[in-house]
């Protein structure tokens, strides 16, 4: 089990002369998490769907560990997916659900149950309470679980999970989202996973792949491509940022933490002055917002400790930020 | 606002609806012919209809059409249907099954009779199987289209979950289509075995089912111990228990499995 | 895009014609069976009986002759009042279906008016004709009157409910707020607001009342004749199929309507029920 690299290269796909995904390379590293991150509609699902089988592209391939799989129909692919909405069969119980894939390839019964009362452990559903209730009859976290546990238990090489925690309460989606890094981490995987939103995005990928209108934009550690945004679209998508033009330096973005007020002289290496028009209070941090002129107006955001002196709308002030704190995007 | 005065009258409203029925029922049982006076318990009328060569003939027409039709259109429908659940865009087919469902049931059977008497059709069981066949399409299709069936999800995720095509068709699509089918089944089989409108005018002289001999009767009341009043309420409730029944059991499955109430955590 | 595995026209022919395999059927069966003798009935419509040409003669002579209007007349009044008394007694049930039931009853409820719906008009004519005899009614107008308000109740009290289940209730709560009288809550909020509901259950039910044969051929006795039992007589009784085809046409234009009309009001409301 695991071991196996995932390779997107150059996919096309569009349905009935629309184009879906325009070119889309990508890698998912053997055995780690990948995130798949993007805005609706941006064909992240859709790419997914190509990776598990269910779709063939227009053109492209998909490698799994160099195997060129891209017309191998999701049943040879050994792959477990988890749908957006689950896809539970609503007309069998949990146990007949995880013992779906199992006995679809004719395991012997008494290891089917072994395997599905494992399996039902390791994502903390007790099996003596679960196991013959209806789906229908569980909360939205225990039908989670139900679908990944289902997914695991035929042990495939690769794991897709589109969206799986996108209609849950924050506090559920938190201990589902630390038990699938858990689950993922012990048993080894391959991991692809779907999201939407950043913060998801960051806390369970190893390895991340940014994608827009189509395209993969940018993949790397999310540190690296936070470090390091290639275009506007990443530096703003992925954490927040200040889009700015300058002369010399041409399009930059400047993380909000990296904006200094009012510095003091040789602690910035570029200033601008500025006019505070709005104060957003968020706990540890005041966010403050910043109208200045740089040929455009435009609005600064900056992020300042609570206690560093206090700032209100209609204040003058001086933002400026250290050269280093500059990420030259491409246009 | 009153809400105990509304609730006690929509209750009331409901009894009201089925008290004539179940006075009808309980006066099937009644020794006297007229249903107003009782006599005492009886199963007299419904032995009487068990030696009714009429009505064993017109039961046999009624039943043999019923299942016809019901198996038929369910057969032509559930493709469609079928269709209709892999591109809900498609409105065609939903606009094209509303009018047999819609429009007045005496201006489709006379177009329908107008057409067989025109080709000299001959009017019988297969012009009365065709006219109820017509309109009991678009049921099977309504009721396929709404009772939720196998969703493509559904299949995709078998299929990620290595099952081939025929265990897929075996597990998740026949099982998960298992309601509507019977229930499509069941009320094109009511319908047609309850027809009376539509059977009047494509039947043809001389041919009976159980509606038709219901209404002949009724027309000519007393003649006969055979239709006397209550002979008529004891033919009356076998068929009404049988509507009652088929619509509760219809109408449980579609509230309960409609496309509307989804089982996905949203 | 330089695809190199896009469809080919042909393949997406071939599509197609899978798809219409799926569909054809049903397509086809309703065009010979439900459409075409539909199209044949309204050519016939314009045909005159006699001569054999094209004509309006059938239409002018349903709509002007005095035996015809007199029909027309009694059919409408009993149409009218049927649809009156239906929605006066529907309009209080629908409004607790959709506002006051518990979310538990509610099915019940909904299931118990549903049921009904689906017995054969003439079965039900039949046992109400029972009641009759007990209470002592003559058959006439009156009985018949009284069994096609019982026979088209659910009728008016399905899309009732339908159009008043999509009312947020916090409209009605927000109306009683401001100290809206409960006479102006229900001219003013709750009618208004049930409008559609009203205006499909009231050309429904005067449509099947206005075609009605079962009720006033079972309880009318001689004083009542509908437009459904001129055009059973028309048709098998007198062999006039050019007015009885005209007659039908504009009934089923009619339906039509209301079916559009009524489909845009389900769809506003599908995910209500």
């Amino acid at each position: 089990m695991g071991g196996v690299e995932v390779v997107v290269e150059g996919i096309v796909k569009s349905f009935g002369g629309n184009p879906v995904i325009r070119n889309a390379t990508m890698r998912a590293p053997a055995g780690r998490v990948t995130t798949l991150l993007g805005p609706s509609g941006c064909g992240k699902t859709t790419l997914l769907k190509i990776i598990a089988g269910l779709l063939f592209p227009d053109s492209g391939r998909v490698l799994f560990n160099g195997r060129d799989v891209t017309r191998v129909p999701p049943e040879k692919r050994n792959i477990g997916m988890v749908f957006q909405d689950l896809a539970l069969f609503p007309h069998l119980n949990v146990y007949d659900n995880v013992a779906f894939g199992l006995k679809a390839r004719r395991i012997p019964e008494n290891e089917v149950r072994r395997r599905v009362f494992r399996a039902l452990e390791l994502v903390s559903l007790n099996p003596g309470t679960f196991a013959f209730r209806r789906v229908t009859e569980l909360s939205g976290g225990q039908r989670q679980r139900v679908a990944l546990a289902r997914t695991i238990v035929i042990e495939p090489e690769v794991l897709l999970l589109d969206e799986p925690l996108a209609h849950l309460d924050f506090k559920v989606k938190q201990r589902l989202l630390r038990e699938i890094k858990r689950l993922q981490r012990g048993l080894g995987i391959t991991t692809i996973y779907v999201t939407h939103d950043q913060t998801e995005a960051m806390e369970v990928g190893d390895h991340i792949a940014i994608m827009n209108e189509g395209k993969v934009v940018q993949e790397g550690e999310p540190e690296e491509v936070y470090e390091r945004p290639a275009d506007s679209f990443v530096a703003s998508f992925f954490g927040d940022a200040n889009i700015v033009e300058l002369g010399a330096e041409g399009l930059v973005a400047v993380r909000p933490e990296d904006v200094i007020v009012n510095p003091d002289n040789g602690n910035a290496d570029y200033r601008i002055p500025g006019v505070v028009e709005d104060k957003v209070f968020q706990g540890a941090l005041v966010r403050l917002e910043i109208r200045v002129d740089t040929g455009r107006e435009t609005v600064i955001k900056a992020l300042v400790p609570k206690g560093s002196g206090s700032y209100s709308p209609g204040q003058k002030v001086i933002v400026g930020w250290k050269r280093e704190a500059m990420k030259p995007l491409r246009e | 606002m009153p809400s105990k005065i509304l609730r006690a009258y929509t209750y009331a409203l409901l009894a009201m609806i089925y008290v004539p029925i179940a006075f009808m029922v309980v006066m099937s049982f009644n020794d006297s012919p007229y249903a107003g006076e009782w006599k005492g318990f009886t199963v007299k009328w419904y032995k009487l209809l068990l030696a009714d060569s009429r009505a064993l003939e017109a039961f046999n027409n009624s039943l043999t059409i019923a299942i016809a039709s019901a198996i038929v259109s369910t057969l032509i429908a559930l493709p469609a249907a079928y269709h209709t659940s892999k591109t809900p865009k498609l409105g065609v087919l939903n606009a094209l099954t509303a009018p047999p469902i819609v429009i007045p049931e005496i201006t489709e059977a006379v177009s329908l009779l107008v057409l067989f008497l025109y080709i000299g059709f001959p009017l019988g069981w297969v012009s009365v199987f065709i006219a109820h066949t017509a309109f009991n399409a678009a049921y099977a299709y309504v009721t396929l289209t709404v009772i939720r069936g196998a969703d493509e999800n559904l299949v995709a995720a078998a299929r990620t979950l290595g099952a081939s095509r025929f265990y897929i068709w075996r597990r998740v699509i026949i099982p998960l289509s298992m309601p509507g089918i019977v229930a499509s089944l069941m009320l094109t089989f009511m319908l047609s075995f309850t027809n009376f409108i539509k059977t009047l005018f494509t039947k043809g002289p001389g041919f009976e089912t159980l509606p038709i001999l219901i209404w002949n009767r009724a027309r000519r009341p007393g003649l006969t111990e055979l239709s006397s009043q209550n002979a008529l309420n004891a033919l009356t409730t076998l068929l009404v228990l049988v509507s009652i029944s088929i619509a509760t059991v219809y109408t449980v499955i579609v509230l309960r499995r409609s496309r509307t109430s989804r089982i996905v955590g949203a | 895009m330089e695809a190199g595995g896009h469809e080919t026209p042909e393949r997406i022919g071939d599509r197609r014609l899978a798809q219409a395999i799926l569909y054809a059927p049903l397509v086809v069966f309703l065009s010979v069976f439900f459409y075409a003798p539909l199209v044949w009935l309204s050519y016939i419509s314009f045909v005159d009986q006699d001569t054999g040409s094209l004509t309006l003669r059938n239409y002018l002579e349903v709509f002007t002759s005095p035996g015809y209007l007199r029909v027309f007349a009694i059919s409408l009044a009993i149409a009218m009042e049927t649809v009156a008394a239906t929605l006066i007694i529907a309009l209080p049930a629908a409004y607790y279906l959709a506002f006051g039931a518990r979310s538990g009853e509610r099915p019940f409820l909904i299931a118990g008016f549903l049921v009904p719906f689906w017995v054969d008009f003439l079965l039900r004519a039949i046992a109400f004709k029972n009641l009759l005899y007990v209470l002592g009614l003559r058959e006439g107008y009156v009985a018949t009157l009284i069994a096609m308000v019982y026979e088209y109740l659910p009728f008016m009290l399905l899309p009732l409910y339908a159009s008043l289940s999509v009312i947020d209730p916090s409209v009605i709560e927000a109306a009683r707020s401001l100290g809206a009288p409960r006479s102006m809550l229900l001219s003013r909020v709750i009618i208004p607001l049930s409008m559609p509901g009203i205006m499909v259950g009231a050309l429904l039910v005067s449509l099947m009342s206005l075609t009605e044969y079962i009720v006033p051929s079972l309880l009318g006795g001689s004083q009542v004749f509908t437009v459904g039992m001129m055009i059973y007589s028309l048709f098998l009784e007198g062999g006039l199929w050019g007015l009885g085809a005209a007659l039908s046409i504009v009934i089923v234009a009619a339906s039509m309507i209301l079916a559009f009309y009524a489909s845009r009001l389900l769809a506003v409301n599908r995910n209500a029920v």
